[in-house]
């Protein structure tokens, strides 16, 4: 008997030893994996391209700053296609929580695709950290709620309107006259009401206020019906798609409205070729620009260079591309994810939760990355958003900005017809 | 006044717009009596046709159009005799099934090889107008009006004249009798169907700088054809115009005349076309006539 338990004492003893040995090994295989659902086909596959081309980026990066790891661990990248369709988009979440485990998640891109992730990812208890830098949505919000586990890393839509009014404020005064042109899809909806409100709060009179048909043929009466209006500001709320007939028809029309205010659309590449000559004096709101005075962050400059830095690495690696608001986002959103891990030294969601809350990053994206509350959601960073105005210099167009005044580089000018 | 103006001067333009949209649909549905679930998608392969030789050489979309027409013919008898042919005496649902997997797959590779992205030609006269008064005339959407008159008289005018014309309004009438009389009813078909795709493409080069250019641009513009020719009558070229007038009037007026009407306009046209079909089942232009 004694003889017994002196040779289980030692079996004991070989597998603790055994056990602490592998410990160092065991931790060292242990993966940091970071989920990112995209829509790399189907309509919204240019997000999603920017969405991959940008946690691409954020990852040579760390790769050549840092080293292949994240506190000794694997960086294992799990990319899904969501083929641009909420159901599928579900099946993926589902399948990065559940069966692949992921420690975070970033994306999706776009405002559909990322409200129908919410329902599968809240369901699971042991949901990993979220970060999402696409999607503007108030719904994807208030279908979150106050998780805290989420974090916003783009701007709610309300936000484009506070931007929005604050430049038209600061460079009109008040009492002056707006005119709304919304389309009655998701997008128009979603944003004539936060619109209203922040145009009034600003003491702005709304004189017109049109609805027209997403994908309409035609936008000529809302045109007509606002120039009989005669507004100070017309804003419009649309997406691209029919943002650029409206753009070509408005300028067609010499509509005679100084001031002509849109939003996320004026940014992007693809409306500005598409409407050419009549991006003229448009403005617009963006997290992004070509040009922004963004100086590097002291503790992490190779990580969060100033934005001129960050560009030129980017167009470097990217054969000259412009980077698009996207792009930025998830490099910011990634890298965050990963010093979160290792400045934690753990995938423990409670401890990047923790970390995430309390860090404050100087980046190239807009604003610094400290996370406030947002009306709902517990955890918003880069709501400050940069107010841009369309104007031609030489034989091209070049987006100045003009809000906010530490990064502006021009005034707003009245259009001139 | 001005209003009324404007309100009339933008009907007509759309109402050719609209014309433009349906005209070929209208020939192939006519002659063929498959409904080309695919028709928009080549209207679409027709204004990225035009988008391309802009943005690449600067071509302008007018000049491109004659080329672009001859590759959307030689599209269309292409997809016709390797594809269209085998269900011509298949059930109904078998060809939509079909077509509208054709209009799939052209939808599918554009996004492929062009993305999503929305694109518009930019020449010079699709940013200005011509203006009378406080009327404006927009010269995008005038040439548009212009190049769908000119479709339809040539098509009018090929049908009737021509011998190839006759045939085609031979079958469209009675297939058996065409027969009989010696026509190659498949090579009517054929013949019918790639016109009806060089038209879509034509279609396509003038939207180009009207509307947004995506690859999902098509099935809406089909929606619209296949209620313009149902209302016009089947197989008639100015009951389809009529149709696509009536239309673009209903929905003018209501954007124009009703608080808001603009988001609702499309719909009452749509009940419009309702009651006109319960009032004249076969259409306002009867059964196939040119």
């Amino acid at each position: 008997m004694h003889q017994k338990h002196r040779h289980l004492l030692s079996i004991s003893a070989f597998s603790a030893f055994t056990a602490l040995l592998c410990l160092p090994v065991a931790h060292a295989q242990e993966s940091f994996k970071i989920g990112v659902p995209a829509s790399l086909s189907g309509r919204y596959v240019a997000y999603g391209v920017q969405a991959k081309n940008g946690v691409e980026q954020a990852l040579a990066v760390w790769r050549s700053v840092r080293g292949d790891t994240v506190d000794g661990r694997k960086i294992e990248l799990i990319l899904s296609d969501t083929q641009s369709d909420n159901a599928i988009t579900v099946s993926i979440v589902n399948d990065l929580v559940q069966s692949k485990k992921v420690n975070a998640m970033i994306g999706p891109d776009g405002s559909n695709v990322a409200a129908a992730a919410v329902p599968p990812w809240k369901k699971f208890a042991e949901r990993p950290i979220w970060l999402m830098p696409g999607g503007s949505s108030t719904r994807i919000e208030k279908e979150v709620g106050p998780d805290p586990y989420f974090f916003h890393t783009y701007a709610w839509a309300y936000y484009y309107h506070i931007n929005n009014t604050a430049v038209l404020k600061a460079s009109l005064g008040s009492k002056k006259k707006v005119a709304f042109v919304y389309t009655d899809g998701a997008y128009g909806r979603a944003h004539i009401d936060d619109a209203r409100r922040y145009v009034k709060e600003a003491g702005f009179d709304i004189v017109a206020s049109e609805l027209v048909r997403e994908g309409a043929s035609d936008f000529n009466s809302a045109i007509i019906k606002v120039r009989a209006a005669r507004p100070d500001v017309l804003y419009t709320l649309m997406q691209t798609t029919d943002a650029v007939q409206f753009a070509k028809q408005v300028y067609t029309a010499k509509i005679g409205v100084p001031y002509l205010v849109g939003t996320a659309q004026a940014q992007l590449p693809e409306w500005q070729d598409a409407v050419g000559e009549a991006q003229n004096c448009w403005t617009g709101v963006t997290t992004w620009v070509t040009g922004l005075k963004l100086v590097a962050d002291p503790r992490e400059p190779k990580l969060f260079p100033s934005a001129a830095d960050w560009e030129t690495a980017w167009r470097a690696r990217y054969n000259n591309k412009t980077p698009e608001f996207l792009e930025v986002g998830y490099y910011v959103s990634t890298i965050l994810a990963l010093l979160a891990v290792e400045q934690t030294k753990s995938v423990d969601r409670e401890k990047i939760k923790a970390w995430l809350v309390t860090q404050d990053y100087k980046t190239p994206y807009a604003s610094s990355s400290k996370f406030m509350p947002s009306e709902i959601a517990l955890h918003q960073a880069f709501g400050t958003m940069v107010v841009f105005q369309q104007v031609k210099e030489g034989n091209k167009f070049v987006s100045k900005v003009v809000y906010p005044k530490e990064l502006a580089t021009a005034e707003l000018q009245a259009c001139k017809y | 006044m001005n209003l009324l103006l404007q309100f009339l001067v933008d009907s007509i333009l759309l109402g050719g717009l609209y014309t433009l949209m349906a005209i070929g649909f209208s020939l192939s549905f006519g002659v063929t009596r498959i409904i080309n679930f695919a028709h928009g998608e080549f209207i679409m392969l027709g204004a990225y046709g035009a988008f391309w030789l802009f943005k690449i050489w600067g071509v302008d979309p007018l000049i491109a159009m004659p080329a672009i027409i001859v590759l959307g013919f030689a599209t269309g008898w292409l997809v016709f005799n390797s594809l269209i042919k085998r269900v011509l005496a298949a059930p109904n649902i078998n060809q939509i099934l079909l077509t509208f997997g054709i209009g799939l797959v052209i939808q599918h590779i554009a996004v492929i090889l062009w993305s999503g992205n929305s694109r518009s030609t930019t020449p010079e006269y699709a940013l200005q107008a011509l203006t009378l008064g406080e009327v404006f005339i927009p010269y995008g959407r005038l040439i548009g009006c212009a190049v769908a008159v000119a479709l339809v008289a040539l098509l009018i005018a090929w049908l009737k004249i021509t011998e190839g014309g006759r045939a085609v309004r031979a079958v469209a009438q009675d297939e058996d009798a065409a027969t009989l009389m010696g026509i190659n009813v498949k090579a009517i078909y054929a013949l019918s169907f790639a016109i009806s795709s060089a038209l879509g493409v034509a279609t396509g080069v003038v939207v180009s700088f009207i509307i947004t250019v995506t690859p999902f641009m098509g099935f809406p513009m089909l929606v619209k054809a296949v209620a313009i020719v149902i209302v016009g009558g089947l197989g008639s070229i100015f009951g389809m115009a009529l149709g696509a007038f009536i239309l673009a009037f209903t929905e003018t007026a209501f954007a124009y005349y009703v608080p808001e009407g603009s988001g609702w306009s499309e719909g009452v046209a749509f009940v419009l076309i309702m009651v006109i079909l319960i009032i004249r089942p076969h259409g306002l232009r009867g059964q196939a006539e040119a």
